[in-house]
């Protein structure tokens, strides 16, 4: 089944206030979100806040919109801070976890899929560098300048580190197959 | 989102894409939309202020450094404490030396004399007293008042 498609999100609007345009940029994005932050972060209530917090913030600093060329690019690394913001709360409240890297992806994943689990579960264990460019790249359908733009690399870094990703994924699926 | 700009021929990309994940609910919209709408109505956090001027106030700044060096280069190859003292006049170091061996008779003319060019000198000579071999040391069980004599 085909999704149905994007809503139009007006920058101008979201940085204006209007609910609307928040609505329309949670239609829009919500879902590609809540995909890399849940794949970042290892837990799906975890991922839940983490993009409640960014769209507040982005409410909170609306004015800041105005000057955003690329929204798309701008929300995802918006997201990265609100990653960052979750996984520093979480590490202090539990020391044990010393990296992102360390915690396990998607804790809710369909138990029945077993082949799905061995993705996650390869995707779990790429260095939390290589696993954030191929989840804005296949979750948040970003293009590789819009990645770059969100990690502050270039794009030529984006796309390399993706390739190096893959290949290891590729490599750690059919070990494990 | 159904794989923007991937490759659907390979089958990492596909498994990634397909692999399950959580997805929003309507929980979730309720809370952030309801929580957006909290934060528009309050007052929005001031923005980035773009940097304006920023060359002149570059240039300015540039001027400041460049001078501070200047002004310590020079500093540091003036001289300031090694310029020649002028000749003391022989007549009244003569005078304060005779003044001082009235108001303290134990000084020899010659330690009267130092002590005059030392003071005429503004500081340039050490002030020290060197002791006489006539001057009486006090005892060291007499110890010192306050005042300076010695007991």
């Amino acid at each position: 089944m085909e999704p149905a498609p994007e809503p139009n999100v007006d920058v101008k609007s979201l940085a204006a206030g209007e609910p609307a345009a928040y609505a329309a940029l949670y239609a829009r994005l919500a879902r590609r979100l809540l995909r890399v932050a849940a794949a970042m972060l290892g837990d799906a209530a975890e991922a839940e806040d983490a993009v409640h917090d960014l769209f507040v913030a982005l409410a909170r600093g609306r004015e800041r919109l105005t000057y955003v060329e690329d929204l798309d690019a701008y929300v995802f690394a918006s997201l990265r801070h609100a990653i960052a913001a979750r996984a520093d709360r979480r590490r202090i409240e539990r020391r044990h976890w010393e990296r992102i890297a360390s915690i396990p992806v998607i804790a809710a994943q369909s138990a029945d899929a077993a082949d799905e689990g061995e993705v996650s579960a390869a995707l779990a264990a790429l260095p939390p560098e290589q696993r954030e460019i191929v989840v804005m790249k296949i979750d948040g359908g970003l293009t590789f300048a819009q990645i770059a733009q969100a990690l502050s690399i270039s794009p030529n870094t984006a796309a390399s580190r993706y390739r190096y990703a893959m290949e290891k994924l590729r490599k750690l699926l059919e070990d494990r197959t | 989102m159904k794989g923007k700009g991937l490759d659907q021929d390979d089958w990492v990309e596909r498994a990634v894409h397909q692999r399950a994940g959580p997805e929003p609910g309507d929980d979730l919209r309720n809370r952030v939309l309801q929580d957006v709408r909290r934060a528009l109505a309050e007052p929005a956090a001031p923005g980035v202020r773009r940097w304006s001027g920023a060359a002149r106030w570059a240039a300015v700044a540039a001027v400041l450094i460049v001078g501070l060096a200047l002004s310590q280069m020079a500093a540091s190859v003036t001289p300031f404490f090694d310029r020649p003292v002028a000749p003391a006049p022989s007549a009244s170091v003569r005078a304060v030396a005779q003044l001082m061996r009235q108001v303290s008779p134990g000084l020899t003319a010659d330690e009267a004399d130092r002590l005059a060019l030392a003071s005429a000198s503004r500081g340039d000579l050490p002030t020290i007293p060197i002791a006489n071999a006539d001057m009486k040391l006090p005892a060291p069980d007499a110890g010192l008042n306050l005042q300076g004599d010695v007991r």
